[in-house]
């Protein structure tokens, strides 16, 4: 979950970051009527088994309501976060429910979340030290936990990849173990979220 | 001077009618419990008495579970159920508090003294200077899928120290939750509501016992007649003790009856007249009356045992007239008078060695046996002098003509003892009696084992195993019991040997225990726990912690003034559960006790060494305690019967001569020595009750042989007519008891059956005192008494036999199915597959992912929650389980529970018999369905909804397991196809 928020923190993040040396790839600002939309492919490389992970589904981020992080391959599992908490859904049969005003430290990412949202990327630089540098190829962050040893930090090491948005994400864990995402076919709007999609993040309430 | 004698007695015996008639005017009670009749000697008395605390508050408990397809109406007739027992006053139900959560409530109770409260696992850490890792730990918990914590308890409790000690608390009732104020589980798609108390009152009192059942009976009833669905479970001692009493009674009426009925036609069919009927009638109820007169003066009150006892009376009491009235079938019997001095001697002889017997018994420390002892042989003592004093007076009798036919068979079978015609057969009897005897010494063995002598009712026991099934209690009815000067001695104590007792539970020897320590940890722990706290845990690490929370920085420093938690103030637990404070019995004479309650033990010897040295601790095995005095009386029943014919002895070497005399006790001894062997021969082992009946058996057979030896030859075949008649009366009493469902009942209705047989049969050699005839045969039956005084006195002390341990790769897959884990490669197949899984447990949901690799090495198995993190490693090789959990995966998840459901579901059909094989389980497999079923009930079924039949690893899989309660829905892919 710190996984997906935290991503898709840096995600947006770096949408609205200004790396003003790169003009022509400089990552588009998201608006609050902007909907985001996109596939992911997610490679995960576990000690023990051989060869990794594969699972593929689409994404739909939409500021001030939530985000929907859909798997399709190998199953049909959703997860929706909102300001109200995280739902998560088995082939569409709710299977977990966490209200943020559980856990304390939602709120504060999902504040971290807000801040950056808005152009505030002091609250990510409060939790990570974050380097920066640009190449042909777009601009590559890095980002190292302050905290390495918190349980509710779960990696030791962040790398983003991107040109417009974010393309490539590698988080390696501390046992060793790493994720890593490709995103494709973003596309951003204006128009609303679908029926669907609405259903999918109103459905997070107690 | 005999009138005047006679007319003394009937005085005497109208003197105790009319004390009886005001005793049951008063009313009559009897006790019903073994208890009453254990003997009352060795221990320490004070161990006795916080025993007798101890076993009465384990004995007054109740369970009830209320079930339900709809939650509502479960819950619903479960409150009105408990509100009409408690209303009665009969009963204290601990579960009442619906309205208060229990979990609540006691964490409200230990919140105040939270700074010296640790689990061990914390106080472990702590100790060894890793506050660190306790810190890390709590916030693993906090972020954890489980998230339990809130804003305000987060500032009070930032290590989680409270809930990780309320968590690690032992609860007696693993599968039982709280949901919603109630004490509930859902199994099979039944809800079920736990009620549980005590009873008021005591629970062996037949008073008690009946009001208790019927009053629940009462509440059943009225439930059932609003929802008709409705199912109820009833454990507690109480009931049993009912049920018992229930049978016993009714047995004790119908054998009564049966006995009376039998003796009064078979006096009908061989006087063929009334009046002998009437007389023996008379000498009965003489004896019945006068027995039962003086016990209760004597006792005060009597056990329902020796009433049993005392209706068998009936069968050696009437031996006494029917050997005076049988005199009338002599072709001149003479006076009244006259016949009585013919027999005179025989009955008093007989009489006497009876009560010798009788009183013999009077010899051991068992408060029942004294009550049937003094019952018989006064019982007896009146029927004599009945028969002695009364009869001539009140007989008329004309020799009867229709002796001759009921004399002659009598006359067949003295001729069998006596003509030398018959000698080959009378020596191929006693050779085959030898061998037999022989036979059965050689397959001799002894069972004291006191849970094979009880017959619990059936129905009660289905119930039991039923709600031991549901709500998971294995309590196996060994404790262990502390006694000391204060509450804070008691605790320390306990502590000490709580330090011996979890190894145990680690090697499992021991399923698990629950101490008053460990709920309420002494003074001086909560000391020591403050200052681990303090020092280890708060000075450094509570600022990073909050830092860490995001908690604002309000400080809250701990009070030093705070509480300890003490026991000294018992109205201060009442809001706690029952398990917890049941743990404490009441101070006697200002001795705190308490128990430590233990589960599943297998072996009572290994956890007994726990309490070694501890002073004030002791392990109690109710059972174990009175199956060993059951085998030490069982031996001493044997020196009672020697010690009862040593004392016979000089009246009969008085009467006949050392000869003769002993010879006259050789039908009996021969009794005494074939009965146990034909018993063993016939696979029943050898018990206390088998050797209480031998005392008695010895001491009838006395009674024949007397009648025999004393006879002449022209009376011989009135008397043997007379024995024979005795013999059927006392079948008819204790043959009657053989059919008994009251297991010791019943082996001692056996044992007296064929010893009174064996006694009647060779009864007829007591005529002869001829030495030649003697010698030989004496010597030999001494030998095999010998053998077999040897084998019961010296049979070993009562040793529990070892159950066998299960391996320790081995899994309870439902209540008393094991199975045992095969090795991996058996498996016999290369998987590598991603796995869905969604769990539900009642009405809780989670799901998770599951990444198996395996191949003939290994099977190793990742298994992720939702947000990708990971849950645990398994990995499993035949040699061992390396299980890798993270810090905030529940400890009842054990990785043995998870393989066990994988082999059922994936392994080979033939493996997995093999490893169910020793349970009683059947295993029905094909490609879409597994399942397992006990009586033919299913208790776990698995369907396929597979791609390719022959592999169960592609494609969706629903399981449930109806033992336990879960169901699980498994989809399963190819990893990266």
């Amino acid at each position: 979950m710190i996984r997906l928020l935290l991503s898709f923190g840096l995600f947006l993040l770096l949408a609205t970051a200004a790396l003003a040396d790169t003009k022509d790839m400089a990552p588009i600002l998201l608006k609050p009527s902007d909907v985001l939309r996109g596939h992911f492919t997610e490679e995960r490389h576990l000690k023990g088994l051989s060869a990794p992970l594969i699972s593929a589904g689409h994404f739909v981020v939409a500021p001030q309501q939530g985000l929907i992080w859909a798997l399709d391959k190998p199953f049909q599992t959703t997860t929706v976060m909102t300001p109200q908490g995280l739902v998560q859904l088995i082939n569409n049969d709710q299977v977990t429910y966490l209200p943020s005003q559980k856990m304390p430290f939602m709120r504060h990412l999902y504040d971290t979340l807000g801040g950056s949202l808005t152009g505030d990327w002091q609250a990510l630089t409060a939790d990570f030290t974050m380097t920066q540098k640009t190449d042909t190829l777009g601009w590559q962050v890095t980002l190292i936990p302050r905290t390495p040893d918190n349980p509710a930090m779960p990696f030791s090491l962040i790398t983003i990849r991107g040109r417009s948005f974010v393309d490539h994400v590698v988080m390696t864990k501390p046992d060793g173990d790493t994720d890593v995402i490709d995103f494709s076919h973003e596309t951003l709007t204006t128009a609303a979220p679908t029926t669907a999609e609405s259903r999918l993040l109103s459905s997070v309430h107690p | 001077m005999n009138r005047l004698a006679a007319l003394l007695w009937l005085i005497l015996v109208l003197v105790a009618i009319s004390y009886l008639s005001l005793r049951v005017h008063e009313g009559l009670n009897f006790r019903t419990d073994l208890m009453a009749l254990l003997p009352h000697e060795e221990q320490d008395r004070s161990f006795k008495q916080a025993d007798d605390i101890a076993t009465k508050n384990l004995s007054s408990r109740v369970i009830f579970l209320i079930g339900d397809k709809d939650k509502t109406t479960a819950r619903k007739a479960a409150v009105a159920f408990s509100d009409q027992l408690t209303n009665s006053g009969l009963f204290k139900i601990t579960t009442d508090s619906f309205n208060k959560d229990p979990f609540k409530r006691i964490g409200t109770y230990y919140y105040p003294y939270r700074l010296g409260l640790l689990s061990d696992r914390d106080r472990a850490l702590l100790q060894s200077n890793q506050g660190q890792t306790l810190a890390k730990q709590a916030l693993a918990q906090i972020y954890g899928v489980v998230g339990f914590a809130n804003e305000k308890l987060l500032h009070a409790d930032p290590f989680l120290l409270m809930p990780r000690f309320l968590e690690d608390l032992p609860t007696p009732l693993s599968r039982v939750t709280l949901d919603d104020g109630m004490l509930s589980l859902t199994a099979e798609g039944m809800t079920w509501i736990l009620v549980a108390g005590q009873i008021e009152g005591e629970p062996y009192d037949l008073d008690t016992q009946k009001k208790v059942s019927a009053l629940y009976d009462h509440a059943v009833q009225s439930q059932h007649t609003l929802y008709p669905d409705l199912e109820t479970l009833h454990l507690g001692a109480v009931f049993f003790a009912t049920a018992g009493a229930q049978e016993a009674m009714g047995e004790t009426s119908i054998i009564g009856v049966l006995s009376t009925f039998g003796t009064i036609l078979l006096v009908l069919l061989v006087f063929r007249a009334l009046r002998p009927l009437f007389l023996s009638l008379l000498v009965i109820l003489v004896g019945v009356v006068s027995a039962l007169a003086v016990s209760l003066l004597i006792f005060g009150e009597l056990h329902v045992g020796a009433l049993l006892f005392g209706i068998s009376l009936i069968g050696v009491s009437v031996d006494y007239s029917l050997q005076y009235c049988s005199e009338v079938f002599l072709p001149h019997p003479g006076t009244p008078y006259q016949r009585l001095k013919r027999v005179f001697i025989g009955i008093t002889l007989g009489a006497t060695t009876t009560i010798i017997g009788y009183l013999t018994l009077c010899l051991a420390p068992f408060p029942g046996l004294h009550q049937i002892a003094a019952f018989s042989a006064v019982g007896l003592l009146a029927s004599w002098i009945t028969v002695v004093l009364w009869l001539p007076l009140l007989d008329q009798k004309e020799p009867r003509s229709h002796g001759q036919s009921l004399l002659e068979p009598m006359q067949k079978v003295l001729t069998f003892w006596e003509a030398s015609t018959y000698r080959t057969q009378r020596i191929a009897l006693f050779v085959v009696s030898i061998l037999v005897a022989a036979l059965g010494f050689w397959s001799f063995h002894t069972d004291d084992n006191v849970r094979h002598m009880q017959s619990l009712t059936a129905s009660l026991v289905i119930e039991q195993e039923k709600i031991q099934q549901l709500t998971g209690t294995t309590t196996s009815g060994q404790f262990f019991l502390v006694q000391a000067a204060d509450h804070e001695t008691a605790l320390q104590n306990e502590e000490t040997l709580i330090e011996r007792l979890r190894p145990l539970v680690s090697s499992g020897e021991l399923g698990g225990f629950q101490a008053p320590a460990q709920y309420f940890p002494s003074l001086k722990r909560q000391q020591e726990n403050r200052l681990l706290q303090q020092n280890n845990l708060y000075k450094p690490f509570l600022t990073q912690q909050r830092h860490q929370l995001h908690l604002t920085a309000a400080t809250v420093s701990p009070p030093y003034e705070s509480p300890f938690l003490n026991l000294k103030d018992k109205s201060t637990l009442s809001p706690l559960p029952a398990f917890m404070t049941s743990l404490l019995l009441d101070t006697q004479d200002g001795t705190v006790y308490h128990m430590v309650m233990l589960d599943a033990v297998i072996h009572p010897e290994v956890i007994a060494q726990a309490a070694k040295d501890i002073k004030g601790i002791r392990f109690v095995d109710p059972a174990y305690d009175f199956s060993n005095l059951l085998a030490k009386y069982r031996n001493r029943s044997m020196v009672l019967l020697a010690l009862s014919a040593l004392f016979m002895i000089p009246l009969l070497i008085a009467r006949y001569g050392i000869h003769k005399g002993l010879w006259v006790m050789a039908p009996p001894l021969f009794a005494v020595i074939l009965t146990p062997a034909l018993r063993s021969l016939v696979g029943s082992s050898f018990t206390f009750f088998d050797a209480m009946a031998l005392v008695l058996v010895f001491s009838i057979g006395v009674d024949y042989a007397v009648f025999c030896a004393e006879t002449s030859e022209e009376r011989k075949q009135v008397t043997l007519l007379a024995v024979t008649m005795a013999a059927c009366t006392a079948l008819l009493s204790f043959g009657l008891l053989a059919l008994s469902k009251v297991t010791a009942v019943h082996t001692f209705g056996a044992t007296m059956t064929i010893g009174i047989l064996l006694s009647y049969l060779f009864s007829p050699l007591a005529r002869f005192s001829s030495q030649e005839h003697a010698k030989p045969i004496l010597k030999s039956l001494f030998a095999v008494l010998c053998l077999f005084l040897l084998c019961s006195c010296i049979s070993p002390p009562f040793n529990e036999p070892a159950q066998n341990r299960a391996a320790t790769a081995s899994v309870a897959v439902a209540p008393n199915v094991n199975l045992t884990l095969p090795n991996p490669a058996t498996l016999n197949q290369s998987v590598e597959v991603t796995q869905l899984i969604t769990a539900h447990y009642g009405d809780k949901v989670f799901a998770f992912e599951a990444h198996i690799s395996a191949n003939s090495d290994h099977f190793l198995l990742i298994a992720l929650d939702m947000m990708g993190r990971k849950l645990f490693t398994l990995h499993w090789t035949k040699d061992q389980i390396l299980y890798d959990p993270a810090p905030w995966v529940p400890s009842q998840l054990q990785p043995e529970n998870i393989l066990g459901d994988i082999v059922l579901l994936y392994w080979p059909e033939k493996i997995v018999r093999q490893s169910l094989a020793p349970s009683t389980v059947t295993f029905v497999g094909n490609s879409h369905h597994r399942t397992l079923f006990i009586d033919h009930k299913s208790i776990w079924q698995a369907s396929y909804h597979l791609k390719n039949k022959s592999n169960p690893w592609i494609g969706d899989i629903q399981y449930s397991n109806q033992a336990w309660g879960y169901d699980f829905k498994v989809q399963s892919k190819e990893t990266n196809p």
